[in-house]
């Protein structure tokens, strides 16, 4: 079995499933977008199909759920899927476990947190950190000592749950597991005392998956601006650990907005900052593919919001230079019926699955209409 | 980014798609051009006049292709689909992008000719296997998975013989499995037979040439060469001529002209082969073949071809000699490089191998041939089926022996045909098997009878003791004891037979150590017979059916042969697994004759108890002597007693105890007495004599010995042998009488000591 990425069309919004060639699942961020009383809403329901999944495989949890940070794009939704150890009401038969959560320090150290959903998941991770089971939290690990001083635990006794930026996570060497992942952020140089701003201190990481041999990386970049992905460049060739800024597969930054390429839009193609260009078209390998997780890209400029069609023109100019894909989540395969988008990570690379939907596979695949009479209205 | 591609034009002439008139043509476009289908979309119709009318929808798809490519397949690939009016063969995609490559899995030439726009080859499945369940967008998927596979080089799954380097020719020429063993400096030269397949083709068949007198009857004579190693997978057109032949073989660094000549010269040496000039060429050439450019030699790729001109006119095309008054004279001096006069015709012959043994054992799944030597006695309706189903799947080296010759009423279910009728059955069986599977003899036949095998006597005698396995399939109980009882040879012995109504098959097999001896192994079956109820009926004779001769065997019975067939295709399965175990088996298959349901029933044999007494030899077993003593237990403190039954081979004097029957209800029996009552005795002796079909009878008397007794005779026994001798002796029958004691049971058979 080859492994499988699957992206899931939730709109503006993140939600990626890695399934290894093992049957391990690792879900990247929970952002069920649905709405079934809206028709217009053209989202999968993500904890159905989810579920999905998780049953053919007779799974009842993931083995790593990893949330970048705490925007609701990232997490809507979340406190109604997955069972919490921290408190009874979220917990039931249907709802789905979680192994190992993955989160960053920002998500346990932020105070005043607006929204319910994000407090729920904050006090998941703090019960897992204090309990010492089932999480990772990924920072400089000192930052912690003093949160974690207060509850009367010693730094010492979690560090092994803590992994720093510029390492690999424990527990996943690519020659056993087929896949490896390195963390880009957070990262230290901009944690030491300023002030937590949640996209620079959101999860990054690269995966890099072994398939017989074979190295294909995956991108997780989150919603970094283009200042993170600089920095993530800089940094990282600095060390030169240049490999580790490589991809096949890139999960493009915030929902394709031009504010993680540069701050000038430009007219039609917005022209990236130096070390965001070296990213994409030096690191970007032949044949790659870049994921966007947004709506359809528009047509003209009345949407201050992301997609951003000049962005998506740059991205295009790069696939097309590279004969790699471009691809919205939400238009894909078509934008009147977006599914799923599956890529095969194997001996060849990654490939993005693009079997023609058509007549009966379509008819099993969905609800059929109303059938049959229906009841007088009275009498 | 790859260079912007150029499109070579599809065939035929632009048309509108509304004016298509082939029904999947105009399917095809409607499905395009209605725009609901992702990757892929509709450019253009056109329709073609020549060489045949068709109609082609142009059409762009989209591959699903990885990263790392094994062949260039483009992300975007432009097809033609190219439908013949009359839908006689599979409608063809042609890819159009000009420098398409020339990958594993296309066609030699499209329906355009030539090898460009190249032809993909999408289907190994015939055309109206796939018509039941065409559909447009099932095309189009075929034509982007062939796409996608084949940019990953996986379309060759790595278990899938290679590609043939010439496809299509209607010609075929049966090879010997091994046609290149001979010597390495002058490969074999094969004799080549033609059998017309009516169907304007012809299948040639070649074979190795024992000697000169085989030359008379041959129409082709067949010369080998072999080449270098070259990748495999890559199909170029078919070569229609000797020269552009030699073009493609120069290619793999091979100077055919070169070793044509050479070949020629050499039989023009030897006056062995100088008849050989008459006849025409084939050409057998070896193709070595690699996976991969640099990759170890896999397989040989073989082509053959045949020449309509003769090895001596082409050998003088090729400038070796000069026919002068019907001889060919050598010419004097160096020969040109070319061939005089025009090109030589070629036609391509599809290659297969001849049935080997090996190939045998293969093709039926076995991973091996068995080379274990196998006696068939009795090749008649069962045994030449459970023969023939063996020698097809490569199992032993046979002697087939029988005395029979096929006679016309033998053809309603025996394995040879009304091509046989008079032939010895052991002689004729032996050459369809031997004529089925190429390479040195698997049957030898000897014609005799194994019972009075007369000058035959010792080829009988010495193929019985050079044998592994004796299969008796003689329908015959006197060759079956024979063989048990009168042969020294340490061979299993097996018996496979099926009962009267033909309803179920037996089986019989000897341990390997012989501790359980095929005689007493039928023994066993009946005293199996008498104790299963379900199994009552199983030697019945069905009522109206022919008997020759009265034998619970009896072979010439109106058997239909859909059943003899399916208890030689059981029988031969059995056999096999049977003499793959060390143990012994008594196993039946019995048949619903209504449901046909076959059902298995299995006998745990046990081994013979021999005893050697007054010039009789005994067999009986530890479960009929632990039978009686249990029963003497229940009855203690008082004696008990009942009859014993069995078999009498008069012939060998041999006695078999194989059952008791209880006391019967007026017996007397105290601590000190026993006095056997005979209430429903004739009866319950006749029931068994019905079941058994006569085999099982009354042999003699038993009786128990009170506690602390041991089993010798006393006063009372002694009398009563006697009134037993004195009854039996009529017969030529021996008194028998077993006494059952505290420890052990005393066997007496003719006299009491």
């Amino acid at each position: 079995m080859a492994h499988k990425i699957t992206v899931f069309p939730e709109g503006n919004a993140d939600s990626l499933l890695v399934e290894l060639h093992d049957g391990r699942k690792l879900l990247f961020d929970y952002a069920n977008r649905h709405d079934p009383e809206d028709e217009s809403n053209r989202c999968v329901d993500l904890a159905a199909a989810l579920k999905e999944r998780l049953v053919a495989a007779r799974r009842d949890a993931f083995d790593v759920v990893a949330f970048s940070h705490l925007d609701g794009d990232h997490i809507d939704g979340a406190t109604e899927f997955f069972h919490l150890r921290h408190d009874p009401r979220y917990q039931g038969q249907d709802r789905v476990k979680i192994e190992d959560l993955w989160v960053p320090a920002a998500l346990i150290l932020e105070e005043d947190l607006k929204v319910e959903e994000a407090k729920v998941l904050q006090a998941e991770a703090r019960y897992r950190l204090v309990q010492g089971r089932g999480i990772r939290v990924f920072s400089r690990p000192e930052l912690l000592r003093e949160w974690l001083r207060r509850r009367g635990i010693k730094l010492e006794d979690r560090e092994r749950i803590i992994t720093d930026a510029g390492g690999l996570v424990p527990g996943f060497r690519k020659e056993v597991d087929g896949v490896e992942f390195f963390v880009h952020s957070p990262f230290a140089l901009r944690q030491n005392g300023e002030l937590t701003d949640r996209n620079r201190d959101s999860l990054v990481m690269q995966a890099t998956f072994n398939y017989q041999g074979r190295e294909s990386r995956l991108f997780l970049s989150a919603d970094s601006t283009h200042q993170v992905l600089t920095d993530i460049v800089r940094i990282t060739r600095y060390h030169r650990n240049d490999d580790r800024l490589a991809w096949d597969v890139m999960k493009l930054p915030h929902h394709c907005s031009y504010l993680s390429l540069s701050d000038d839009k430009g007219k039609d193609v917005t022209q990236p900052v130096e070390d965001v260009k070296t990213l994409f078209e030096t690191f970007g390998q032949r044949r790659g593919i870049m994921v966007s997780t947004s709506k359809p890209i528009p047509s003209d400029d009345g949407d201050d919001q992301p997609p951003h069609r000049q962005a998506a023109n740059y991205y295009k100019g790069v696939a097309h230079a590279s004969d790699g894909e471009f691809v919205v989540t939400m238009q894909h395969p078509k934008p009147s019926r977006p599914e799923p988008l599956v890529i095969t990570v194997d001996g060849f690379g990654a490939r993005v699955e693009k079997a023609i939907a058509a007549g009966s596979s379509i008819v099993t695949s969905q609800n059929a209409p109303r059938a049959g009479r229906r009841s007088p209205r009275a009498g | 980014m790859a260079e912007e591609p150029f499109y070579l034009e599809a065939p035929g002439e632009p048309v509108a798609p509304e004016d298509l008139r082939v029904p999947k043509a105009r399917d095809l476009a409607r499905v395009l051009r209605a725009g609901k289908l992702q990757y892929c979309r509709f450019l253009e119709c056109r329709r073609v006049e020549e060489p045949r009318k068709a109609e082609a929808v142009v059409f762009e798809v989209e591959v699903e292709l990885a990263q790392h490519l094994e062949h260039d397949i483009r992300r975007r690939e432009q097809v033609a689909a190219v439908f013949r009016e009359d839908d006689a063969l599979w409608p063809e995609a042609l890819a159009l992008r000009a420098d398409f490559p020339l990958v594993p899995h296309v066609n030699a030439t499209s329906s355009v000719g030539g090898e460009l726009p190249r032809s993909l080859c999408l289907y190994d499945e015939p055309y109206h296997e796939i018509k039941l369940s065409w559909t447009s967008i099932a095309f189009i998927e075929r034509i982007r998975d062939w796409l996608a596979r084949t940019a990953r080089g996986e379309l060759h799954a790595e278990d899938q013989p290679l590609e043939p380097l010439l496809m299509g020719p209607a010609w075929s020429l049966v090879l010997p499995s091994d046609p290149f063993e001979g010597e390495e400096e002058s490969p074999e030269l094969l004799g080549v037979y033609a059998v017309e397949d009516k169907l304007g083709g012809y299948t040639l068949v070649a074979r190795r040439l024992a000697d000169e007198q085989e030359h008379a009857g041959l129409q082709y004579v067949a010369v080998s060469v072999v080449a270098d190693a070259k990748e495999h997978g890559i199909v170029r057109v078919t070569p229609t001529g000797l020269r552009r032949l030699r073009d493609y073989l120069a290619e793999a660094g091979m100077d055919l002209f070169g070793e044509l000549r050479e070949r020629f010269t050499s039989w023009r040496r030897s006056e062995r082969f100088l008849d050989l000039l008459e006849k025409r060429l084939v050409l057998v050439v070896a193709l070595p073949k690699t996976r991969h450019a640099q990759g170890f030699v896999e397989t040989s790729e073989v082509w053959a071809f045949a020449f309509m001109e003769t090895a001596g006119e082409i050998g003088e095309r090729l400038g070796v000699w000069e026919a002068v008054d019907g001889h060919y004279g050598q010419v004097l001096g160096e020969a040109g490089p070319d061939l005089e006069g025009g090109d030589v015709d070629v036609i391509p012959l599809n290659v297969s191998y001849a049935f080997s043994r090996e190939e045998a054992a293969a093709l039926s799944g076995y991973g091996n041939p068995d080379r274990r030597k196998i006696v068939a006695v009795g090749v008649g309706a069962l045994g030449s089926q459970v023969f023939m189903n063996l020698v097809r799947s490569g199992y032993g080296e046979w002697k087939t022996v029988d005395p029979d010759k096929l006679l016309p009423h033998n053809l309603a279910r025996h394995e040879l045909s009304g091509y046989a009728v008079g032939f010895p059955k052991a002689d004729a069986l032996a050459t369809v098997a031997n004529e089925t599977i190429e390479g040195e003899s698997v049957a030898i036949p000897i014609v005799a009878d194994v019972l009075s095998p007369g000058e035959r006597s010792g080829e009988v005698t010495e193929a019985l003791a050079q044998a592994d396995v004796i299969l008796d399939a003689s329908a015959s109980v006197a060759v079956a004891r024979h063989l048990a009882r009168d042969r020294e040879t340490p061979a299993r012995r097996v018996s496979v037979f099926f009962n009267p109504s033909g309803s179920a098959g037996v089986m019989l097999c000897e341990d390997a150590r012989r501790a359980s001896p095929l005689d007493w192994l039928e023994m066993q079956y009946y005293r199996w017979l008498i104790s299963e109820p379900e199994l009552g009926d199983h030697l019945r004779r069905p009522p109206g059916r022919i008997r020759y001769a009265r034998s619970c065997r009896d072979l010439s019975a109106t058997i239909p042969q859909d059943l003899v067939a399916l208890h030689a295709a059981v029988g031969s399965r059995a056999l096999r697994a049977a003499l793959g175990e060390e143990t012994a088996r008594v196993a039946l298959w019995s048949t619903n004759e209504e449901n046909l349901g076959v059902e298995h029933s299995e006998l745990a044999p046990t081994e013979a108890i021999t005893r050697r007494v007054d010039g009789w030899t005994l067999l009986t077993d530890r479960w009929l002597l632990e039978k009686i003593s249990v029963w003497r237990q229940k009855k203690l403190p008082n004696e008990t007693g009942g009859v014993l039954v069995g078999a009498y081979d008069m012939e060998r004097k041999v006695i078999y105890v194989v059952d008791a029957l209880p006391s019967p209800p007026d017996s007397k029996e105290w601590p000190d007495l026993y006095i056997r009552g005979s209430r429903s005795l004739v009866d319950k002796v006749r029931e068994v004599e019905e079941i058994t079909d006569g085999q099982l009878r009354y042999v003699g008397e038993w009786h128990s010995h009170p506690r602390g007794r041991g089993p010798s005779p006393s006063v009372d026994d002694r009398r009563a042998f006697d009134w037993l001798k004195e009854h039996l002796g009529v017969e030529g029958r021996p008194a028998t009488m077993f006494i059952v004691g505290e420890r052990d049971v005393g066997t007496y058979v003719g006299e009491m000591p």
